[in-house]
């Protein structure tokens, strides 16, 4: 399945037209501190396969910061996207943004994304982005994808999160996160979480806690950051 | 019942976490297993790695019940 073949007309319009409004307000923002720098940067320079990891409603910001690094320096990225008339909203501003788009969820076609990412990883080399809680939610509740594909393809999960000092709060699910035009962001990329390629269930479900936990402490160390600035 | 069987048996019940003796050919994946789109995965990439074959995602897509890939092992 091509994610090019299955997105409308108008789902590319306004793909274009939230493109265009993401890259106005990113011009606004200013990064007042990024913890993990340092390996942020080692991923960006080695290019080779990770899982970045993010709650849903944190990756309007992120997606700006990626995007700029797959223009800038080619970083290999693939994403996935619903296949729900959303979902072609953020295949076609995947595309736009030069990212590798893998259309499924766990719901509809979600095993043929999980392969399609799978083969683009191991065999293309390319980063892909989770966001565990997606697409649906319940919020801060992550399911088992993000586990096992780094057990299988034996890459890391980084996790990933940022705070403002003011923002906008869609009222959607996972109640999304704008920061309003001028807001100081703080970034935050935590230690790379591993899973043993023999783990068994009981480790996977400890896994899938593990990442839970450190990103509700990122989500709250980025918040400290913003607050301290 | 051959050895390509027994491998799939095996990883099925592994991953679906029952007996090995309690799959049946009629088991369903989802249904009855509870084989989610993570386990999938799981399943068709340990196959592919224990047999040293490759499955096609049309191939994929037609595997409902334990039957349907003791059927597809067996013809590769």
């Amino acid at each position: 399945m091509k994610a090019e073949a299955n997105i409308s007309l108008k789902a590319r319009f306004f793909a274009g037209l939230l493109t265009l409004l993401k890259k106005l307000l990113s011009l606004t923002y200013r990064v007042e501190s990024f913890e993990g720098q340092e390996r942020w940067e080692t991923i960006l320079k080695e290019n080779t396969p990770v899982l970045l990891t993010a709650w849903h409603n944190r990756v309007f910001y992120l997606s700006i910061m990626i995007k700029r690094e797959i223009v800038r320096r080619g970083f290999k990225l693939a994403i996935m996207t619903s296949l729900s008339k959303d979902g072609q909203i953020g295949a076609a501003m995947g595309m736009i943004s030069g990212a590798r788009v893998v259309r499924g969820s766990p719901s509809r076609g979600g095993t043929e994304g999980f392969r399609r990412f799978y083969r683009l990883m191991k065999k293309e080399g390319y980063s892909i982005v989770i966001l565990p809680d997606g697409s649906k939610g319940p919020k801060y509740e992550a399911k088992m994808g993000v586990v096992v594909m780094a057990q299988l393809t034996k890459c890391p999960i980084i996790p990933m999160s940022f705070s403002a000092d003011r923002y906008w709060e869609i009222p959607s699910w996972d109640k999304m996160i704008i920061p309003k035009p001028f807001a100081r962001i703080s970034v935050v990329i935590g230690d790379d979480i591993l899973v043993d390629r023999d783990a068994d269930e009981q480790a996977l479900e400890s896994s899938r806690k593990s990442v839970e936990q450190v990103l509700m402490e990122m989500n709250a160390r980025a918040k400290a950051l913003i607050s301290k600035g | 019942m051959s050895d390509k069987s027994e491998t799939v048996l095996e990883v099925i019940s592994k991953l679906a976490n029952v007996s090995r003796d309690t799959l049946k050919p009629e088991m369903e994946l989802v249904a009855d297993l509870g084989i989610d789109s993570p386990k999938a995965l799981q399943l068709l990439v340990e196959l592919e790695e224990a047999l040293d074959i490759e499955i096609t995602d049309e191939e994929a897509a037609r595997l409902e019940s334990v039957g349907d890939i003791l059927s597809m092992y067996e013809s590769k």
